[in-house]
């Protein structure tokens, strides 16, 4: 079975492709922390101007953006909403929400997503939460055949899904067949593990940062840095 | 020499006895085919020659008690295979999976790459290398798992139902990979229920709880009643000579010949 996430379009060679994936990771973050420190109007507009223009920058068909965002979208929108109501100003959190989601979609879908965790990793990730991250990563797409497998089974117990008591049964007893098989499965893993000879994270990466990168990363700094001057100088502070 | 030695072997889970006075040895360079129902101890059996359990009794490995083995001799000396690829496949890409043990082995990084390289072109697995375990076949999978064990050239490999769900092509792939091996020198035993791969071994050994036979393929597949009330059957080639008053095969090549010899 063939699945794929949000790295469907990493084989594309836009500039942004094109970066070291440490190096990517590393100068979107310090843009992703800038953003959500930003609290001046024009200064969140500048940094959704960032953000998209690199979103431009890497090629992925629009569409494809949106069907990845949508739901991230609409959290925020109804999150903006809810701070309208309740008296605050909802303009600038989207704004910055919106820059910061669109940022992490450029910075995770223009690498193959192990080659994403490897980078983390990289950059000074604990090794403990990029195993975790890589496992999750594995086994997301085994649960769900095997969610597939039960869902088709009660199918062909002519099973349907109504708002009923037995609904919701059934609902219940199937996840428990799924945490149960997750954790025979998770034993069955350790052990192969064990067998393996694991002792901590065993990764080997072949990653290499140049002169484009390490001048990506400078310009994202500079980007970073300008978006508070720019707010500095507007206050006069 | 004997390359594994289990002598009186109990195992329990919780208050249910698994495995009750196995006994029984492994030659050198040979194919040992462990046959048995389902709940036999099979699994159970493997999981202690690796060390993951621990039972009463003794394990020997080349004549030296498992005990005496930290966990990095252990490894290069004894692999498995689990049944189920995905249990196995657990890193993201095969080229990370098929690294994860060297890795841990301690080796330089040209070594592993070469490794990797050499078990790539061994499997015939050079165009799926950086692929998503998700997004290989089944028997792809399969082939991924052994390989992942292999490439830590242990010198007795335990395959547990290699041949389970595979298509032909894939289980005859496999059956052909597994004899390359052991021309290489390498010791292994296989759990199945496929009792045709018996036929491939040297020795075939019925497992259900403890050792109930062991000996040549011909010998123990030829005894129609005792496999029957071990909940097992014989393969069809063996019922075919047998209900021709045939002398039971001992293997394929041997089938053969015994064919040739009455047909002619």
């Amino acid at each position: 079975m063939r699945h794929h996430l949000i790295d469907r379009y990493s084989h594309l060679e836009s500039p942004i492709h094109k970066l070291d994936p440490r190096a990517k990771l590393l100068g979107i973050f310090i843009l992703l922390f800038s953003t959500v420190l930003l609290r001046d109007l024009t200064s969140c507009l500048l940094s959704l101007t960032i953000s998209i223009s690199l979103l431009l920058m890497t090629r992925i068909p629009l569409r494809f953006v949106f069907e990845q965002l949508k739901y991230g979208l609409i959290f925020i929108f109804a999150i903006s909403i809810t701070m309208f109501i309740f008296g605050h100003e909802p303009f600038k959190v989207f704004l910055r929400a919106t820059s910061a989601l669109i940022l992490i979609f450029v910075a995770f879908s223009t690498s193959r997503f192990d080659v994403s965790i490897k980078a983390l990793n990289g950059i000074g990730f604990p090794n403990i939460l990029t195993q975790i991250l890589m496992f999750t990563y594995r086994y997301i797409f085994v649960l769900a055949e095997e969610y597939e497998k039960l869902s088709t089974s009660l199918k062909l117990k002519n099973f349907e899904w109504k708002t009923s008591k037995r609904t919701l049964e059934t609902i219940g007893k199937l996840i428990a067949t799924l945490f149960i098989r997750s954790y025979e499965r998770s034993e069955n893993v350790y052990k192969a593990m064990i067998m393996r000879g694991y002792t901590g994270l065993s990764l080997m990466t072949d990653f290499k940062m140049g002169k484009y990168d390490l001048l990506f990363v400078a310009t994202t700094l500079y980007l970073a840095i300008a978006l508070h001057i720019c707010l500095l100088w507007r206050f006069q502070i | 020499m004997l390359a594994l030695e289990v002598s009186n072997l109990n195992f329990s889970y919780e208050d249910k006895r698994v495995l009750e006075d196995v006994t029984f040895d492994v030659r050198e360079g040979e194919i040992l085919t462990v046959i048995g129902p389902n709940g036999a101890g099979k699994t159970t059996l493997f999981l202690n020659l690796t060390g993951v359990l621990k039972g009463e009794g003794v394990i020997r490995l080349f004549g030296r008690s498992i005990d005496d083995f930290d966990r990095r001799e252990l490894v290069e000396t004894i692999g498995m295979v689990f049944q189920n690829p995905d249990d196995q496949l657990f890193m993201p890409t095969v080229f990370d999976d098929l690294s994860f043990g060297l890795i841990n082995l301690g080796l330089d990084k040209d070594e592993i790459v070469d490794r990797v390289n050499w078990v790539l072109s061994k499997f015939r697995l050079e165009e799926i290398r950086d692929q998503y375990p998700h997004h290989l076949s089944f028997g792809e999978k399969k082939k991924v798992a052994i390989a992942s064990v292999v490439c830590m050239k242990p010198r007795i490999l335990l395959l547990d139902e290699p041949t389970a769900n595979l298509d032909p092509i894939s289980r005859r792939d496999l059956i052909e990979t597994i004899l390359k091996l052991v021309d290489e020198g390498m010791t292994i035993v296989i759990a199945t229920h496929d009792v045709d791969l018996a036929l491939y071994s040297n020795r075939v050994m019925i497992l259900n709880g403890r050792v109930i036979d062991i000996g040549e393929p011909d010998e123990i597949l030829s005894d129609l009643d005792k496999l029957r009330r071990n909940g097992l059957d014989a393969p069809q080639i063996v019922k075919l000579f047998l209900s021709l008053g045939l002398q039971a095969p001992r293997s394929f090549d041997d089938a053969v010949k015994i064919l040739k010899r009455y047909l002619s």
